[in-house]
């Protein structure tokens, strides 16, 4: 088995990845930690499996995916599930094998995300940070702003798509 | 490129907020178009990051409690891992409390305490959890941004601003602030006195703000969400409409529908309701009281349980009590004549339940066994008809309204009955647990327990 220091340096370089790969799975928000918790784990009972510590981030997350797995199967633990019919669907789409190029791929660093959130316009913006920072939902921040609720729902997804192009972008140039 | 109504669906689905017949819709999109899956995952990872982005030394902190609590586990022998996985799992909330202590054993990360106390989210109170008995689990900070989804059993959340919440499992609820928080779906009692007033509840429809109250907020999986006021005053907004809503009142609030009126029905908050008050857990034929307002509670009558009524609360201190007792002990016929006397001290606020025999119709002799723990200790207990009286002014919610000579005489603790049908009643050492014996007939039994609100 690692010793802490090398498997902090283990945690650190995958857990962003990893907790994003969960999510994108259809979990719960609040749940995502605790089954990215669970997943380093077994990793870790079960270093010794491992081939090569390179392969770690796709073993991670085929471990994580089998955690999800057995969320669909245990009745009281599906409330950890956004739906547990999105996940049944995002599982049998997702490649078991690792596909690299994503932008999650690499992990979405904090840094890369404020970089890209500086980019969107104005009003995208203060939505954004009403959204997310002050966990505002669409109706209340179409009350600040005298906006339509669907209408702040509009921008909202937009935004996130410009910022998940702008952190693919910065992957591709990261990589050059 | 999504289509608009599939944008609109994703966006209500990450809000929690697409109902059922939407879902199915967008489930069946997402399983034809490939495409649009991809856009979807994406959506819910740059949801998540932009969720994260508030704190950017979350990840640091994450990385270090979570490397200790996996080796700390790991190292164990099989049996105890196993053992230890399913701790975490049913203690889920417990595995950062345990991660850290495991980091601080293991890796004797010196500075790590200091790190993470100066970038842990503000404790803006304490939280306690209990069982479905009432019994107290787990005792932690409320810190801004906690995210609870229990399945069941309750918590009860006092701030540092006095507020007081009591929500019961099931429910899916988020602190942001001292003054606020976001009930995504169960329900919940709160209690605010004036230091805590403007203290918000939002909900996926609704927001409450209360300007003096105790109300209930109870929201459904849709959004749908129903608020009541027990006591004061409280402003419901949705949109741009906003509305005053008084004790004894109801409203309503939907996606489909502004806010709309709303059959007073406080029986769904009859397990909250209690907590809130500061009632812990009842045991024998002692029972918290139905929900209600002052009026209500004032003319509650039951045959066969013995009740603890919440009184006036916030109480100014201001004059003396009189009472039988103030410490561990009991008041029985051996120590009826037993009296103390606590000066006033207007610096301090109290505040008291009624514990209540008060029978509809009965003309028989039975006996009454139970005990309640409140949350805080028990700081004086009038048991007697003439020390009732004397602190009705302050506390009662109502005028006792029997005023025959009778009544009056039989209205407290009966300690010179015969033998055979003994009154007694018993401060536990720790002072929060009382417990009566009563034998009641046709007229009610009634003490008053009062303690310190600040």
């Amino acid at each position: 088995m690692p010793e802490i220091n090398e498997y902090s340096e283990v945690v650190r370089a995958h857990h962003s990845g990893l907790r994003y790969f969960i999510r994108s799975l259809g979990v719960q928000s609040a749940w995502v930690d605790d089954i990215a918790q669970e997943a380093f784990l077994l990793a870790y009972k079960k270093w010794d499996e491992l081939d090569e510590a390179t392969n770690a981030g796709a073993w991670l997350r085929t471990i994580a995916r089998n955690l999800v797995m057995n969320e669909l199967s245990k009745t009281h633990r599906r409330q950890r599930l956004i739906d547990e019919n999105l996940t049944t669907l995002l599982l049998d789409a997702e490649p078991e094998t690792d596909r690299p190029g994503r932008a999650e791929d690499h992990g979405i660093r904090n840094r890369a995300l404020g970089e890209c959130i500086e980019q969107l316009s104005d009003r995208s913006r203060e939505i954004i940070r009403a959204r997310y920072f002050d966990d505002r939902n669409s109706s209340e921040i179409g009350d600040d702003l005298k906006m339509q609720p669907a209408t702040v729902r509009k921008v909202l997804f937009h935004a996130r798509q410009l910022l998940a192009d702008c952190l693919r972008s910065k992957a591709i140039h990261d990589a050059l | 490129m999504s289509a608009p109504q599939h944008q609109e669906w994703i966006e209500r689905l990450l809000e929690n907020d697409l109902g059922e017949s939407d879902k199915e819709q967008l489930l069946a999109a997402l399983k034809a178009d490939p495409q649009l899956r991809e856009e979807f995952s994406s959506h819910l990872i740059i949801s998540d990051a932009l969720a994260r982005q508030a704190d950017e030394r979350q990840d640091e902190t994450f990385v270090r409690s979570l490397t200790g609590h996996v080796i700390s586990l790991g190292r164990e022998d099989e049996n105890a891992f196993v053992g230890g996985v399913e701790r975490r799992i049913v203690f889920r909330r417990w595995s950062r409390r345990l991660a850290i202590a495991a980091v601080i054993a293991l890796a004797g990360f010196g500075s790590f305490l200091v790190y993470r106390q100066s970038t842990a989210p503000p404790a803006v109170g304490q939280m306690i959890e209990l069982d479905g008995h009432g019994k107290v689990i787990a005792r932690r900070e409320a810190r801004g941004g906690s995210h609870q989804v229990p399945k069941d059993g309750f918590f009860r959340i006092r701030f540092d601003n006095g507020a007081v919440v009591a929500i019961e499992g099931p429910a899916d609820f988020r602190i942001e602030s001292p003054k606020r928080m976001h009930l995504h779906s169960g329900k919940l009692n709160a209690w605010c006195p004036e230091t805590a007033h403007g203290f918000q509840v939002v909900t996926a429809t609704g927001t409450v703000t209360d300007l003096g109250t105790s109300f209930g907020v109870s929201t459904e999986a849709s959004g749908a969400s129903n608020f009541l006021v027990l006591d004061g005053l409280i402003e419901v907004s949705r949109g741009k409409e906003t509305r005053r809503v008084t004790e004894g009142n109801a409203v309503r609030t939907a996606d489909t529908s502004g806010i709309a009126d709303l059959d007073f029905e406080p029986e769904p908050f009859s397990r909250t309701w209690p907590l809130a008050s500061g009632i812990l857990s009842t045991s024998g034929s002692v029972v918290p009281a139905s929900p209600g307002t002052a009026e209500q509670l004032s003319v509650l009558e039951s045959d066969d349980t013995v009740m603890v009524i919440p009184e006036k609360r916030n109480v100014i201190f201001d004059q003396s009590i009189d009472a039988e007792l103030i410490g561990p002990g009991s008041l029985s016929p051996k120590n009826a004549e037993q009296l103390h006397h606590l000066p006033a001290d207007p610096e301090m606020r109290l505040r008291s339940f009624l514990i209540r025999y008060n029978p509809k119709q009965r003309f028989d002799f039975r006996r009454f066994d139970g005990e309640v723990t409140f949350d805080r200790p028990v700081m004086a207990i009038c048991g007697q008809g003439k020390y009732l009286d004397a602190t009705d002014a302050a506390f009662a919610n109502g005028a006792y309204t029997d005023v025959s000579e009778y009544a009056r005489r039989f209205r407290g603790i009966d300690l010179d009955q015969p033998s055979k049908f003994p009154e007694e009643v018993t401060l536990s050492e720790d002072r929060r647990t009382v417990r009566i014996l009563f034998n009641a007939g046709v007229s009610s039994d009634d003490i008053r327990v009062i303690l310190e609100e600040n």
